[in-house]
């Protein structure tokens, strides 16, 4: 599939339908990533080979705790079991691991979950995704990758992951990154008229054409109808050459019209004010953003961890340390004072028994001067002649005493100080290292905001691409408009993405009409297959969803049709896709289908017979193919699948798990 | 003569309470009136116990000295007092200085009769009781003109003493004016003093007090 015809270049072709020089038109396309030549998409597979599910279920549900290991192999898998016993968790459960995140999973069933081992193939390799839970909130997850299923074991035991994640929103972004990435699909953008601004859908909206809605819904495939995003979606997977392209630049398209239309007279200064106004309002964004994080989420929660224990246990340590550093302070304050009060005692001893006695205490009587002369002679006290014993010795011997446990006690005093201390530089040091940690916590969970910084970075890119080339405009006159050098007026910009527009889509119209003819035809095959004998034909239009000629009506909407005729032309359209693209060898659906009771309310039992056998007959014809469904009725699947096709509870009333 | 270096009960000799009485009367008695019924010798009169042991108990418990600073620093705003607190606290006085006193009836109590006796021995305070026998209004101390010198020169001849000799003139220079009953309200405010039971050692209010002048200084330079 290439882009060159006989009139020319792409860019060629819009320079002459838009009037407007060659080298500006390929500056646009350069702006707006349009390559000259559409380059093939990748193959695409996907497939489930092993889910594992433990917990414990609450009281409500019997209580007790779950191990429970389901094996896929490929063509048409059945889930069974009557209603409640979590046949759709099943789905539901293999959605959080390949889609990034549950549909509509039933909350408390969510909660008793511990965790969820899927593993699976994409594009060839095998993938095993591990996931811990806890009341419903994703913990941990990782992703291994191998070369064979059969190595998975090994690889989660040994190798690195290629994603590990601690929170459900890093989960949803990381998964998405991989899955667009391993299977070459680019995100979906579309303008959403009534904001006035472009939108970008990611994985999960691929993902609606692998588990698309319950019966009833009236959307095609995908999760929305919103701007024609299913009939795009469907293109997307018919591999028609540049539909993300197409997507893109009839978005770009959409916001410059909105833009002119809304100031009336294409302002050029405004025009570069507002895209001046994106780009200062994206780059701040941005730059908001924390850095990137130095190591997984994961490893700075058991940093985290690791540290806060190093810390109580540091912080514990300098508490003794510190009573210990009290205790040997308060001994030397009790050695100090100890020594005080003698010295103090024996110099006021001296002071006062120097002076000579002058009277009795009691009665103030005079000391006579036969008292003191006794005193002198036979050391007997002057006032009670007791007699004298000179004691100056022992308190010598004492105060050294005294001073020898002082000095003592300060040394003790001063080593507690030192390990108190150091104690206390231990702490500080950890209670550095856990702030740290926690900054590093931080950022790697401020990882699930890798999406938006992705999307800022397109958003930046755009708005720069964009003052690229409205830049100088309003000084150039309309001689100059054919000048090979300088930027476009709001108006020619608009004239150069219409003409891209209307050339991709004949483009597109020419090189694939035969291809979307097929899938028509094969979608009104197989929904006469599925019991739809009246359908004579289906057309997928260019721009919009199915239109369905049937019991001599022409052109009927897929909305139009009953919930049992949308299943039916829901599951035609992506076994038609997958049937077309194998016999034509382009890269189309991946082959995984999830479909929920295809024994709904509204589908009666012999369609639902009628369904599975048709579905039967084509998984055998095609390859590769892998449908999981689920039934509420026991005996649909008796006689048509092995019993390695049929997961069923133990007994027939008994929960699936 | 020599103290016990026990943990609990820190109590001082009698030599140092000496020290201190007589300091404290030295610096603190009045100027005998003429023709007052005097022992001989007197230069000076101390009026009343309770006043005296008032005074004492901040020359033994710093802790309480340095928040008596304090109030008269907010009372006044002189940053000196402040200062002098400071000086306290961040020592070790309030600790190794501290010597608790039994709380008994009217409050800080300790017998001073031994102390007395060694500073009647050596003629250089009496005791006199006022009031009638049996009825014994309050107790006065007359410094005599020995004791009075012996004081004045205890700076030069016993430096070790030099401590009790600074303290004394800072605690006179604080209550001068300050009648014995005013004193003893005084410590009252302190609720570790007016909380204490008979018969035990009034507690420390250290760690209160050095609060107390981090929250002024916090204040002072917000």
């Amino acid at each position: 599939m290439t882009a060159s015809t006989p009139r020319g270049t792409l860019a060629q072709r819009v320079a002459q339908r838009s009037g407007i020089a060659v080298s500006h038109v390929e500056e646009v396309m350069a702006t707006h990533g349009v390559a000259a030549v559409a380059t093939p998409a990748a193959r695409r597979s996907m497939r489930v080979h092993r889910l594992r599910i433990t917990g414990s279920k609450d009281e409500s549900a019997g209580g007790g705790t779950f191990d429970r290991s389901f094996a896929f192999p490929t063509g048409i898998v059945m889930a069974v079991g009557s209603n409640f016993v979590g046949k759709t968790s099943v789905l539901e459960i293999i959605a959080w691991c390949l889609r990034g995140s549950p549909r509509e999973l039933q909350p408390n069933v969510a909660a008793w979950l511990a965790s969820v081992e899927c593993d699976a193939e994409v594009n060839g390799r095998a993938l095993g995704i591990r996931l811990r839970l806890r009341d419903g909130d994703l913990i941990t997850g990782t992703v291994h990758e191998a070369a064979m299923v059969d190595q998975l074991d090994h690889a989660v035991r040994t190798a690195r992951p290629l994603i590990t994640v601690s929170s459900q929103d890093e989960y949803a972004a990381a998964l998405q990154e991989l899955m667009l990435d391993r299977l070459g699909l680019e995100p979906l953008h579309n303008h959403d008229k009534v904001n006035r601004r472009t939108q970008r859908h990611g994985w999960p909206m691929y993902f609606g054409a692998i588990y698309p809605p319950a019966g009833g819904d009236r959307i095609l495939i995908g999760e929305t109808a919103q701007g024609g995003l299913a009939g795009r979606l469907l293109k997307v997977f018919l591999d028609l050459p540049r539909a993300a392209v197409l997507t893109r630049v009839q978005a770009a398209r959409d916001a410059v019209r909105g833009t002119t239309r809304s100031t009336g007279v294409p302002g050029l200064p405004e025009l570069q004010g507002r895209q001046q106004t994106a780009l200062t309002t994206a780059q701040s964004a941005l730059a908001a953003l924390p850095g990137a994080p130095a190591v997984s989420a994961a490893e700075a929660a058991e940093q985290v961890r690791t540290v806060s224990v190093l810390l109580a246990r540091a912080e514990e340590q300098w508490a003794d340390l510190g009573r210990t550093f009290r205790l040997a302070k308060g001994a030397r304050h009790t050695d100090e004072r100890a020594l005080t009060t003698e010295r103090e005692t024996v110099v006021a001893t001296q002071l006062f028994h120097g002076l000579n006695p002058s009277s009795c205490p009691r009665c103030e009587a005079p000391v006579t001067e036969v008292r003191r002369a006794a005193e002198d002679a036979d050391h007997v006290c002057a006032v009670c002649t007791t007699p004298l014993v000179g004691d100056e010795d022992d308190a010598a011997d004492l105060i050294v005493e005294r001073q020898a446990a002082l000095a003592a006690s300060t040394a003790a005093e001063t080593a507690a100080l030192a390990a108190w201390e150091q104690a206390e530089a231990r702490v500080n040091d950890l209670t550095g290292q856990l702030k740290n940690a926690q900054a590093q916590l931080d950022a790697a969970e401020a990882a699930r905001q890798v999406s938006d910084r992705l999307r800022l970075e397109l958003d930046v890119a755009r708005a720069e691409g964009a003052l690229a080339v409205l830049a100088e405009a309003g000084a150039r006159t309309d001689d100059d408009l054919h000048d090979d050098t300088g930027g476009l007026r709001a108006d020619q910009l608009l004239a150069v993405l219409d003409g891209l527009v209307t050339e991709l889509e004949q483009e597109q119209a020419a090189e694939s009409a035969d291809l979307i003819e097929a899938v028509g035809d094969e979608i009104a095959e197989l929904a006469r297959a599925f019991g739809m004998e009246a359908v004579t034909g289906v057309k997928i239009r260019l721009n919009s969803h199915l239109a369905i000629d049937k019991g001599g009506v022409t052109g009927q909407s897929f909305g139009s049709q009953s919930a049992g005729g949308r299943l039916r032309l829901r599951i035609a359209t992506i076994i038609a896709l997958l049937r077309v693209g194998a016999r034509r060898g382009v890269a189309t659906h991946p082959g995984l289908v999830m479909l929920d009771s295809l024994r709904a309310e509204e589908v009666q039992d012999e369609d639902a017979q009628e369904i599975l056998d048709a579905l039967i007959e084509v998984a055998a014809e095609t390859p590769g193919l892998q449908i999981i469904t689920t039934t509420a009725d026991q005996a649909l699947p008796d006689g048509r699948l092995d019993v390695d096709h049929v997961l069923r509870p133990a007994t027939a009333d008994a929960p699936l798990w | 003569m020599t103290v016990p270096a026990g943990q609990d009960a820190p109590t001082t000799s009698r030599m140092q309470d000496a020290v201190r009485l007589l300091l404290l009367i030295a610096n603190a008695a009045d100027t005998l009136p003429v023709g007052h019924d005097a022992p001989a010798g007197s230069v000076a009169v101390f009026r009343t116990q309770v006043a005296l042991q008032k005074m004492d108990f901040w020359l033994r418990n710093p802790d309480y000295l340095a928040a008596f600073l304090l109030d008269r620093f907010e009372e006044t705003s002189d940053p000196s007092l402040r200062e002098q607190a400071r000086t306290i606290l961040e020592s070790d006085e309030p600790e190794v200085r501290r010597y608790p006193m039994l709380r008994y009836r009217f409050g800080a109590y300790e017998p001073l009769d031994e102390a007395l006796s060694v500073l009647a021995a050596a003629g250089l305070v009496f005791r006199r009781r006022e009031g009638t026998p049996g009825h014994t209004r309050q107790h006065n101390y007359y410094l005599t003109d020995q004791g009075q010198s012996v004081a004045r020169d205890m700076i030069t001849d016993v430096p070790e003493l030099k401590y009790y000799v600074d303290r004394v003139r800072l605690l006179v220079e604080l209550t001068g004016g300050i009648g014995p009953s005013a004193l003893k309200d005084m410590q009252y405010e302190q609720p570790e003093y007016a909380d204490a039971e008979w018969h035990t050692r009034i507690q420390t209010i250290a760690p209160r007090v050095r609060e107390r002048l981090a929250a002024i200084d916090a204040q002072e330079t917000p």
